[in-house]
């Protein structure tokens, strides 16, 4: 019996060669090169697994027809693939599928010819049902695929805050600035197709179901950080411009103070940025060159007052919030989080995914897919003081003073990822999709050069069990130096946090207490309303509410 | 546990507990038609080589006491986590070569559990990622003109956005 299997492997190898899927010959699988628009689930083997041609055919599809174009430059060689990917057999391959989304089926097929057939064109239908899958797939292809924008390469329009050329948004780095929320929004989490800059004093007048936009900032323009500078009241006074403008038409951001204040999250490092505090700019000066439209090769904004090489001033730490936030991919509209009091997103969004309305137990479009988007409230502007005391012995007026921040918030497209070390505490993190566009972001939203952190090491602070944190944070405190000493170390990195809770997450009301007693300890206020003195906050005061 | 012997395809005998061996589907039921093979001739596994058959063996030797899966879990149940265990991340840090050799064995040897490991490894190693990278991931060349990529985009443009 034993000799009788052994030959009849034996001869299985001798027949079917190295190929390894043993499960059905070649020549009972239909050929891939013509596949049905909708391919039926594959009849199962005895094992259970469904049959598919052996390997991914090359060059072989017809799906996309040349179309009457003038042909371009391309080699008549054909291409040999040499991927052992496409040498997997293609029952493997569709093992593989089961676990990726539409999304990413979409984007494999796109990959080579040879894998069209994993996302064939969606035929015309006039069913809802079928119409609103399309309408999915149509959007994945769009974010994966973005299509070329029938406006002209430039706008006449110019920017209606400082009055700098807009770019199209078509632009790599556009930032669409959101009539709606205040949040600067990138191309892919904004329904770019269907928004449309807003017309003068429109924006009071919102449209919740149409995207409209007031501006574009990109790697090529950026209003001023000293756009509030300019107070002057125009020749008429019906004709706003400027930061008046900008203060009219979206009086609702101007509860972003508010919206600031009740961000109910601790403030987090950044970086570093030049201290402008102590300049004497002139404010003439700097509302004469902001017409100019100066832009700053290296940081690709506008330089006057945020331009380095009139700075002077040394470094400062530059905090800043954020918030992630569950998007919806398929209405570009954030999803109803049990969390979402914890920054009072209702203010600025106002609208809210109902993708769902068919009663699946996930929010969100399950086609499109949900993604984390991170919130961040950037200072994107600084107002002069007219509140500068003069210096009684020299006589010297200090000249004006940034005070208020006006801030705006800019979004970012997040994704997990997983750390594939086992001895580190957190292994999986959200970080940017794009890590570099979204620097590149946050560069143009702030408008000044910001001294970034080294990069971390390989293994840090972050990476060690929390036990050792909290003893950090211990000991921190035991040399003296109470909460200010611990602040920065809260502020630099949520891990620092968590290890005071003893690993466990940090809710968001104890990000309240902490932001409270930071804004305490910083601006001196003292007992008296409630809260301990700064001085007497323990480092662990906050959690210790838990 | 009775220990017998593996023939790679390269022949190099590997020795392997009983218990071991059969968490292959395929040598397990071998075993069960031919009967006591641990004082026998090795069984040849004329598709796998020495490297990619010690790794599948160290994978089964770690999931030896494993449950087996239940017998209906197939692709709906089986839908669609790509959470690995560490143990199997770590295993499955190997190059591209051996994840899909490692695949493949996996597949001829009916080792359902590890074929899953492997296509999640390979699924993660896709997901979030646009063409390009995918791409790049696996070294595949773009054989698409831009003539078709327009087209590709023509296709899917006539469902408007909502």
């Amino acid at each position: 019996m034993l000799q009788r299997t052994l030959k009849r492997l034996t001869q299985s190898w001798n027949r079917d060669g190295p190929r390894l899927s043993a499960e059905a010959p070649e020549e009972q699988n239909p050929p891939i090169s013509t596949p049905p628009p909708a391919p039926p689930a594959p009849p199962a083997t005895t094992t259970g697994r469904r049959q598919y041609p052996d390997t991914i055919p090359t060059q072989t599809t017809t799906l996309c027809q040349p179309t009457n174009d003038p042909p371009r430059d391309v080699d008549t060689e054909p291409i040999v693939q040499t991927s052992a990917f496409l040498a997997l057999p293609l029952d493997i391959v569709s093992l593989v599928l089961d676990y990726l989304d539409l999304r990413d089926r979409i984007a494999l097929s796109l990959t080579t010819r040879g894998l069209r057939h994993l996302s064939p064109p969606v035929a015309r239908t006039h069913t809802v049902r079928a119409t609103k899958a399309a309408i999915c797939v149509s959007k994945i292809y769009k974010r994966i695929m973005p299509f070329k924008y029938r406006v002209p390469l430039t706008y006449t329009r110019p920017c209606p805050y400082c009055g700098q050329p807009l770019c199209p948004p078509t632009c790599g780095s556009a930032l669409f600035l959101d009539s709606l929320s205040g949040i600067f929004y990138p191309a892919s989490l904004y329904k770019t197709r269907r928004a449309r800059l807003a017309c003068p004093r429109e924006s009071a007048i919102h449209n919740f179901s149409t995207h409209v936009y007031l501006t574009i900032w990109c790697a090529h323009h950026r209003c001023p950080r000293d756009l509030f500078a300019d107070t002057r009241q125009p020749p008429d006074e019906d004709i706003e411009v400027g930061s008046r403008l900008f203060v009219t038409e979206n009086w609702r951001w101007w509860l972003v103070p508010q919206y600031y204040r009740q961000f109910y999250a601790a403030t987090w490092l950044a970086g570093e940025r030049h201290d402008y505090s102590h300049l004497a700019v002139s404010r003439t000066a700097a509302s004469s060159n902001r017409k100019s439209g100066v832009v700053n090769s290296a940081t690709g904004v506008s330089g006057t007052v945020g331009d380095d090489s009139n700075n002077t001033g040394q470094l400062a730490p530059l905090y800043e919030r954020f918030v992630y936030v569950m998007w919806c991919m398929h209405c570009c509209r954030p999803l109803v989080m049990m969390d979402m009091t914890s920054w009072r997103l209702q203010l600025p969004f106002r609208s809210f995914c109902g993708c769902n309305e068919g009663g699946t137990a996930m929010p969100g479009c399950r086609r499109c897919g949900v993604v984390t988007v991170k919130f961040t409230a950037v200072q994107a502007f600084e107002v002069f003081s007219d509140r500068g005391d003069i210096d009684r012995s020299s006589g010297i007026h200090p000249g004006p003073k940034y005070e208020i921040p006006r801030v705006l918030f800019l979004a970012t497209e997040c994704k997990r990822v997983q750390d594939s070390r086992t001895s580190i505490p957190e292994r999986v993190r959200i970080v940017p999709r794009d890590a570099a566009a979204a620097n590149a972001a946050l560069a143009i939203v702030r408008g000044v050069k910001v001294v970034m952190p080294p990069p971390p090491p390989r293994l840090g602070v972050p990476q060690l069990p929390y036990e050792i944190v909290k003893k950090v944070m211990e000991q921190l405190q035991a040399d003296g130096g109470g909460f200010a000493a611990c602040l920065p170390a809260y502020r630099a990195s949520y891990c620092f946090l968590k290890g005071g809770a003893n690993g466990q997450p940090v809710e968001a009301e104890e990000l309240v207490e902490l932001a409270t007693a930071a804004a305490r300890y910083e601006y001196g206020r003292g007992p008296g309303s409630g809260y301990p003195d700064a001085d007497n906050l323990t480092p662990f005061y906050f959690l210790a509410q838990r | 546990m009775a220990p017998m012997k593996l023939l790679s395809s390269d022949n190099v005998e590997i020795e392997v507990e009983k218990e071991v061996a059969e968490r292959s589907v395929l040598i397990k039921n071998m075993l069960e038609d031919v009967g006591d093979t641990t004082v026998g001739a090795p069984i040849p596994i004329p598709n796998v080589n020495e490297g990619v058959l010690r790794k599948v063996i160290e994978w089964c030797e770690h999931h030896r006491n494993d449950p087996p899966q239940p017998a209906d879990e197939d692709s709906d149940s089986r839908k669609k986590s790509t959470d690995i265990e560490e143990w199997d991340q770590k295993f499955m840090q190997v190059d591209q070569e051996m994840l899909f050799e490692i695949i493949l064995a996996a597949n001829y040897l009916d080792i359902k559990p590890l074929l899953d490991v492997g296509c999640k490894t390979v699924a993660n190693m896709i997901k979030g990622k646009s063409p390009e990278e995918i791409r790049k991931t696996f070294n595949i060349q773009n054989d698409f003109t831009p003539e078709e990529e327009d087209q590709i985009r023509r296709e899917n443009e006539w469902a408007e956005d909502r």
